[in-house]
C-alpha cells in the first residue's frame, strides 16, 4: 500500500514533467519546487487562513498553477527560440531561486499540514491504512481521470496534442501556441502542487522537500518514455512499488541508488523509454 | 588572429607573473586561502567548460569526479601510506578512467537526457560515498588527511605544505598546467571539431568529424581535471565529506561557467573568481546568497546567454557571427 502512495505522488509529479517535455520541449528542473510550493500554500491556507484542508488544497492547486504561468511568461518564453541548453539552465536557476527563497521566508523547520484525515485508520480486506494515505490515492486517481478527459475531449486538450506533434504545424492552422504553452506549464505546475499538498498531510513540509521527488519523477518520466502520459503514470506506480519492495527485502540505504541505476540502464539500452515512441 | 595571438601571449605572461607575486601582496592567511580555493574552482570550471562551452553538453555530475579524485587520493595516502606525489596521479587516473567509462555510454545521449544521466551518476557516487561507511566514514567525512609530503633539497631548503604559501604555488602550478591543456586542446584541430559538434553535430558527422570520439575525449579530459582538483582539495583542506561533492556543488560550477561566459577561456576563470569571492564580499547578506545565485542564473541566460566575457567580446565584435545567439 505504501508503494501505491509513493507511486501516486511520483505519477502526479511525473505527469506535469512529461507534459512540459512533450509539448514544450522543456525539462523543468524546478518542478520539485512547485511541488514544495503546493505543500507550503496548503499549509498556509490551512493554518493562517483557517480554510479546511480540502479547500486549502484546491486553492493551493490554483495558486501554484498561476505562479507557474507567470514564470513561464517571464523566463521561458523569451528564450524559447535559443538553444535547448538554455531552458535547462533557466529551470535550474529557478529551482535554486525558489528553494532558497522559501528557505528564507519559511525557515528550515519541518511543518505538518493539520489534515483531519491523518490519524484515522481504516481497515478493509485485512489491510489497514490511514485515511490520509487513502486520500492520496483517491485524489490522484480523480486528478488523472479529469486530466485524461481534459487532454482527450476539450478543445484546449486537442490543441495541446497538436502542438506536441508539431508546434509549427499547429501554429499554421491557427492554434495560439503561446496560450497552449502557458496552459501546459500552468497545469503541469498545478499537478506538482497537488502532489505536494497531498504529501504534506503524510510527511513533513520543508523547503527542500522537492529535491528527492523531482529526481524520482525524472526517473519515472525517462523510464516511462519522455513525453508519454501513460508512461509517466505507469512508471510512477512502478517505481513506487519497486522501491518499497527493494527497501523491504534488500536494503533501504541503496533504495535511491537503485532508482538511479534503473534510470541509467534504461537510458543506455532503451533511451526512448518503455512506453516511448521510437525516435524517427 | 595573428595580432590577437600576440596580445594573448603578452597577457598570459603578465598574468602568470602577477600570479607568482600574489603571496607577497596578499599576506593575510585567510585571503590567501580564498585565492587557493579560487584556483581549485578555476580548474573545475575550466574543465566543465570543455563540455558546456565546447561540445555543448551540460553535465550535472561534475562534482562526482571532483569527489572521486578527492577520496581516491585521500584514501590511498591514509590507508596505504603512499606519497601524495604518487596518489595525485592515481587520483587523476581514477577520475579519468571513470570519466571514460561513464562518458562512453552516456554520450550516446544528448541535451537533457545527457544532463539527467550525469546527474543520476553524480547522485549514485554521492550515495556510494555516503553508504560505504567502512571505507569513507560516510556522512561524517574523512578527517586527518595529510598535506603533500614536504620536498627537501638536502642542505638547501625544505618546502613544507602546511604553509599556505607553499600550497599556493603548488595549486598555481597545476592551474597553469590545466589552463595550458585546455588552451592547446581548444585552439587546435580538436577544438575546431568540438565547436563543429556544438553548432551542429549531425552536420559535423556528415563531413567526417568523428563526433563520438571527440565528445568522449572532452568528457574524459574534463573528468581527469576534476579529479586533479579533487586531490588538491583533499590535501589542502585536510578534511573531506560527501557534502562537498553533491549536486549543489555541480550546479555551483555550472553557474561559474555560465555567468563568466561558456565557450571562452577567460569566462570560467572570471566566473570562478566571482563566485568564490562574492560570498565573502556579500557576507552581510549571506542568507540571500543562493536566492541571488538562482536569480543571476536566470537573468544571465535570458539577457546575456554568452555570459560576461562572451557579451563583452560580442560588443567588441570579437565573436564570430555564428556564436552570437
Amino acid at each position: 500500500m505504501n508503494g501505491l502512495v509513493a507511486g501516486s505522488i511520483y505519477a502526479l509529479t511525473a505527469l506535469g514533467l512529461t507534459m512540459m517535455f512533450g509539448i514544450m520541449d522543456i525539462i523543468n528542473f524546478a518542478h520539485g519546487e512547485f511541488y514544495m510550493l503546493g505543500a507550503f500554500f496548503t499549509y498556509l491556507f490551512c493554518v493562517s487562513l483557517g480554510i479546511p484542508y480540502l479547500g486549502a488544497m484546491v486553492f493551493a492547486f490554483l495558486a501554484v498553477g498561476i505562479i507557474g504561468i507567470v514564470i513561464e511568461k517571464l523566463s521561458f518564453k523569451p528564450i524559447r527560440k535559443t538553444r535547448p541548453l538554455n531552458t535547462l539552465l533557466v529551470s535550474l536557476g529557478l529551482s535554486v531561486f525558489l528553494q532558497n527563497l522559501s528557505l528564507l521566508i519559511w525557515g528550515p523547520d519541518p511543518r505538518k499540514i493539520p489534515s483531519p484525515f491523518a490519524d484515522k485508520v481504516i481497515e478493509f480486506w485485512g489491510i489497514s491504512i490511514t485515511e490520509q494515505r487513502l486520500l492520496v490515492i483517491v485524489v490522484t486517481v480523480i486528478l488523472l481521470i479529469v486530466f485524461y478527459y481534459f487532454i482527450q475531449k476539450t478543445t484546449m486538450g486537442k490543441c495541446m496534442r497538436a502542438t506536441a506533434q508539431e508546434p509549427e504545424g499547429a501554429a499554421l492552422i491557427g492554434i495560439d501556441i503561446d496560450r497552449v504553452f502557458l496552459v501546459t506549464f500552468g497545469a503541469g505546475c498545478a499537478l506538482a502542487g497537488a502532489a505536494g499538498s497531498l504529501v504534506g498531510g503524510v510527511f513533513f513540509v520543508t523547503p527542500t522537500m522537492g529535491i528527492a521527488p523531482v529526481l524520482k519523477a525524472f526517473i519515472v518520466v525517462i523510464v516511462g518514455g519522455m513525453g508519454s502520459i501513460p508512461g509517466a503514470i505507469a512508471g510512477g506506480f512502478f517505481l513506487g512499488i519497486t522501491e518499497v519492495l527493494v527497501a523491504g527485502f534488500v536494503s533501504s540505504a541503496y533504495m535511491d541508488a537503485m532508482a538511479f541505476g534503473i534510470l541509467i540502464l534504461v537510458m543506455l539500452f532503451k533511451p526512448s523509454g518503455l512506453f516511448g515512441k521510437a525516435e524517427s | 588572429m595573428r595580432i590577437t595571438s600576440k596580445v594573448t601571449r603578452i597577457g598570459v605572461l603578465i598574468s602568470i607573473l602577477a600570479a607568482v607575486l600574489v603571496p607577497f601582496v596578499i599576506t593575510e592567511s585567510y585571503h590567501l586561502h580564498l585565492v587557493n580555493m579560487t584556483y581549485i574552482y578555476i580548474i573545475l570550471a575550466v574543465s566543465l567548460n570543455l563540455l558546456i562551452g565546447f561540445i555543448g553538453e551540460l553535465s550535472l555530475g561534475h562534482a562526482a569526479f571532483y569527489g572521486i579524485g578527492a577520496y581516491t587520493s585521500a584514501l590511498i595516502t591514509m590507508d596505504l601510506g603512499i606519497s601524495f606525489w604518487i596518489s595525485l596521479f592515481i587520483a587523476i587516473a581514477a577520475a579519468t578512467l571513470t570519466g571514460f567509462l561513464v562518458g562512453y555510454p552516456a554520450l550516446r545521449l544528448k541535451g537533457p537526457f545527457f544532463a539527467i544521466t550525469t546527474l543520476a551518476f553524480g547522485e549514485i557516487i554521492r550515495l556510494v560515498i555516503n553508504n560505504l561507511e567502512g571505507l569513507t566514514r560516510g556522512p561524517m567525512g574523512l578527517p586527518g588527511i595529510k598535506p603533500p609530503n614536504p620536498i627537501t633539497i638536502p642542505g638547501l631548503f625544505t618546502i613544507d605544505f602546511y604553509d599556505r604559501r607553499a600550497f599556493y604555488y603548488l595549486i598555481l602550478f597545476f592551474t597553469i598546467i590545466s589552463l595550458g591543456v585546455v588552451y592547446r586542446l581548444v585552439f587546435s584541430r580538436v577544438g575546431r571539431a568540438f565547436l563543429a559538434i556544438r553548432e551542429n553535430d549531425i552536420l559535423a558527422e556528415s563531413i567526417g568529424v568523428k563526433t563520438k570520439h571527440y565528445k568522449i575525449l572532452a568528457f574524459t579530459v574534463a573528468s581527469g581535471m576534476a579529479g586533479l582538483a579533487g586531490a588538491l582539495h583533499a590535501h589542502y583542506i585536510l578534511f573531506i565529506s560527501p557534502v562537498t561533492f553533491d549536486l549543489a556543488q555541480s550546479i555551483n560550477v555550472v553557474l561559474m561557467v555560465i555567468i563568466g561566459g561558456s565557450g571562452t577561456i577567460l569566462g570560467p576563470i572570471l566566473g570562478a573568481l566571482l563566485l568564490t569571492l562574492l560570498p565573502e564580499v556579500l557576507r552581510a547578506i549571506a542568507e540571500y546568497r543562493m536566492v541571488i545565485y538562482g536569480a543571476i542564473l536566470v537573468f544571465t541566460i535570458v539577457f546575456m546567454p554568452n555570459g560576461i566575457v562572451g557579451t563583452i567580446k560580442g560588443k567588441l565584435g570579437l565573436l564570430p557571427a555564428a556564436e552570437e545567439k
